[in-house]
């Protein structure tokens, strides 16, 4: 899947979860740049990204999310 | 077997006789955690979240019975993760005779291999190890505890999730099993220790109060709800200089 494949379905996904339809996302973009995006949430986007892209991720892998890049670069390799 | 404290020591009441056994300090040894005590961990943070009541708020949100609720805890205490709440590696626990009969947990916030905060490590914990529809059951219940999350300050040690077993309360264990982690905070440069207290915990608040705590921030959830799965709507954020 191509990275702007992996961005639009990640953008919908985030718009859904954390009500926000006009939100836009960006490479750097970290929690702390989305409302409503904290450790109770966290949880439930991490579950929609793996149903929606048909992935687990390792425990390992989850500790690595540090912002929108992090997730897309993890995506694309999963994704092969 | 039945255990009951006792002013001057330790009853040990079997089926069939009563055996007096007077504490002896010397025997008392502190000591790290290890996998081994990963069933007591799971009771130490169980009862510290219960806080005095029947509640455990994380089981309440998740819609877990205690049962399964304790089964995930060990399944996160085992993937030994450092850094957080849910890590072996931050408890301290006192062995007496060969049994853990106290645990404390405390770490530096922030000081993992991904400088993340223990709040997401405790939700990848989460994500990773709880099934889905649990995960949706606490999501429709994120307006009623969202104002009771609590935010630390990276870089600061941090005391969460005390126990004792009943047998042995009144000797003062916790308060070397804190000690332990106050000289751990130091060594590791931690200049103050962090510690989350329910409001409505009279106990655990003077106690803090007596060794040098103040509250540094309030977090409380006024949905009319919160009692319903929290032992409490307020959290107090308490600190002390090292």
């Amino acid at each position: 899947m191509e990275r702007n494949e992996i961005l639009e379905k990640l953008t919908a996904i985030f718009r859904t979860t954390f009500n926000d339809s006009e939100l836009v996302l960006n490479d750097e973009m970290n929690a702390g740049d989305v409302e409503n995006w904290d450790s109770l949430t966290n949880m439930l986007m991490i579950s929609e990204v793996e149903s929606q892209f048909g992935i687990r991720f390792k425990l390992k892998e989850l500790n690595q999310l540090k912002n929108i890049g992090s997730i897309i670069s993890i995506l694309e390799e999963k994704l092969k | 077997m039945l255990s009951v404290s006792s002013a001057c020591g330790v009853n040990r009441v079997s089926k069939y006789k009563i055996e007096i056994v007077m504490y002896n300090p010397d025997k008392l040894i502190i000591r790290p955690a290890t996998m081994d005590d990963v069933e007591f961990i799971a009771t130490t943070i169980i009862e510290a979240e219960k806080s005095s009541t029947d509640k455990i708020g994380p089981a309440n949100y998740f819609e877990l019975s205690e049962e399964d609720y304790r089964r995930y805890l060990i399944l996160m205490l085992e993937e030994e993760i450092d850094g957080c709440e849910l890590s072996i590696s931050s408890f301290v626990v006192a062995e007496y005779e060969g049994e853990v009969v106290a645990a404390r947990g405390g770490w530096l916030e922030g000081n993992n291999e991904d400088h993340a905060s223990s709040a997401m490590l405790k939700s990848n914990l989460f994500a990773y190890v709880l099934p889905k529809e649990n995960l949706i059951k606490g999501q429709s219940k994120y307006d009623i505890v969202k104002d009771i999350m609590i935010e630390r300050d990276m870089d600061a040690y941090q005391f969460e999730n005390s126990y004792t077993s009943p047998a042995f309360r009144g000797y003062h264990i916790m308060a070397l099993l804190d000690n332990w982690h106050i000289k751990r905070a130091s060594e590791m440069g931690a200049k103050k220790v962090q510690v989350v207290v329910c409001k409505g915990n009279e106990k655990a608040l003077k106690a803090r109060q007596r060794t040098g705590f103040h509250t540094a921030k309030i977090f409380t959830s006024h949905h009319p709800l919160i009692r319903e799965y929290y032992p409490d709507d307020t959290l107090l954020l308490m600190e002390r200089d090292i």
